[in-house]
């Protein structure tokens, strides 16, 4: 079966086109066009920029793939999270395409894509996340742990109380003066950094349950960069910045590794632990999950780079095992639903 | 002069005890059909304040941040309601918490409508939509002191 994926609930406007294959995801093509130049100018996404963006974008992009009818059996769209006016224009555009085309059309959730980001494979030979399965969703709007004990059905068993793991990385960026998108800034410039030179807090971690909590990192960096600011009579430069990162990027993770620990002892039927999420491309991360991949001998799933980021590929792999959903009535009734949730 | 001092009300909080008896008076001083803006430096306790002033009004899910998302909505839990309907004389339904961190200003309809009738509005970075404020919407700015306590003001 082929799906067609369009992704455009915040940044990325994407359209993929991918296949099954033995329970895997093959991508036939994925096109990917950013918004972040634009938004760099504005130190953040700016809505009506990024709809006006995915409306010129969205038909430049499906051009440019060739993808044509009779390459379509089923489309997927993200019907949420994201921003209400950006996940209205791709779902018209593929509303649009369902009516001309007469294909059927399924809404995906946002984070549903990035968790079958690791369905896809170029190599079909390697078996699929087997269930139940421990998903780790770390990214800009979200921080979870979700028990997935079949496709697309989650149970929740913990969730940050406030900001995203994601945010932390972008707002501490702020606070240290380092450009827009900051998260990726702080990992590199972490990588020259000594992590134990300063002593942030793990929040949560000596608290029972799964939950996360990350405002109080970021006041604490604040609080450190402003004490040196006073001591040294300076600015932040030199090699107290990749201090600062390296220290900072190991607060945030160590409760994600802890937490996704503890979820695989209370849960001892998980059988695979897959990460999926904008943070997920983060290298420190990845090298401790494979630690504790390794330890608790289960198979870990982490998406590659190049689908780590928002893209449509993971929408349309998430379309693959929604495809009983998806109808030729669909393009009356698939709406933007900017807050929706995954589990219970 | 006189009279800007008279409108505002300054308070100095020095740890976490503190914010949330503040968080509890200040409740109950809220009522439906108001837009409040809440002003301060990252890491200053916005969502802090606001989660606690959340949960005095009944909100039980986590009050999360929706800088990612600009606008996230809760309902007011019903049992609780009736307490507020007691103490106030009136409803509150809804709790709308906005965020324009990432906004440039004034130019923003995905924020949806700010001042709703049985709605609580609460905004976090008022100054950068200033120019579609609602009239009327009332500021709390949280200085962060020398000393790392804070200093909040009300006008």
């Amino acid at each position: 079966m082929r799906v067609l994926g369009i992704e455009t609930s915040c940044d990325e406007s994407a359209i993929s086109l991918v296949t099954t294959e033995s329970g895997r995801v093959r991508v036939l093509k994925s096109l990917v066009s950013s918004q972040i130049e634009i938004h760099k100018k504005y130190g953040g996404v700016v809505p009506e920029v990024a709809a006006r963006q995915h409306v010129q974008v969205l038909a430049a992009l499906m051009r440019e793939s060739g993808i044509t009818s009779s390459d379509v059996d089923t489309i997927a769209v993200t019907s949420g999270p994201g921003l209400v006016t950006a996940l209205r224009v791709g779902i018209d555009f593929a509303k649009a395409l369902a009516w001309a085309w007469k294909k059927p059309l399924v809404g995906v959730n946002h984070i549903e894509g990035h968790i079958y980001a690791n369905w896809i494979t170029r190599e079909i030979s390697v078996p699929a996340p087997s269930f139940p399965a421990l998903c780790l969703i770390v990214s800009g709007g979200h921080t979870e742990l979700l028990l997935m004990r079949g496709h697309g059905i989650y149970e929740r068993l913990g969730e940050t109380l406030d900001d995203a793991v994601g945010e932390a990385f972008d707002k501490t960026a702020k606070l240290l003066g380092l450009p827009y998108p900051g998260g990726p800034q702080i990992s590199k410039l972490a990588e020259s950094g000594n992590s134990a030179r300063y002593d942030f807090p793990r929040p949560m971690m000596g608290e029972p349950g799964l939950d996360f909590s990350y405002s109080g990192l970021k006041t604490s960096v604040r609080v450190t960069v402003q004490e040196i600011k006073k001591t040294t009579n300076q600015e932040i430069t030199g090699i107290m910045l990749p201090d600062l990162c390296a220290s900072f990027q190991a607060a945030a993770i160590e409760p994600l590794v802890k937490k996704t620990e503890r979820a695989l002892r209370a849960h001892e039927e998980i059988e695979c632990l897959t990460l999926a999420g904008g943070v997920s491309a983060n290298k420190l991360l990845r090298g401790e999950l494979a630690q504790l991949s390794a330890e608790y001998q289960l198979p870990l799933f982490m998406p590659d780079l190049q689908f780590t980021g928002d893209n449509a590929a993971m929408i349309a792999a998430a379309g693959c095992f929604r495809a009983e959903e998806a109808s030729l009535e669909a393009w009356k009734n698939v709406t933007a639903n900017p807050g929706s949730r995954l589990g219970v | 002069m006189r009279q800007e001092i008279k409108k505002s009300r300054n308070q100095n909080i020095k740890d976490l005890a503190e914010l949330q008896e503040f968080a509890r008076k200040f409740a109950l001083e809220m009522r439906a059909g108001e837009v409040y803006g809440f002003s301060g430096d990252l890491g200053a306790g916005k969502t802090t304040l606001i989660q606690m002033i959340g949960r005095e009004l009944g909100i039980t899910v986590p009050m999360t941040s929706p800088t990612f998302v600009f606008r996230k909505e809760y309902a007011v839990n019903k049992s609780i309601n009736q307490e507020i309907k007691k103490s106030r004389g009136q409803d509150i339904g809804r709790l709308i918490h906005i965020d324009a961190y990432r906004i440039e200003s004034g130019n923003a309809e995905d924020l949806g409508e700010l001042r709703e009738s049985d709605a609580l509005t609460f905004i976090e970075w008022p100054e950068r939509i200033e120019k579609i404020l609602p009239p009327g919407a009332k500021r709390i700015s949280i200085e962060i002191l020398k000393d790392e306590s804070r200093k909040i003001v009300l006008t």
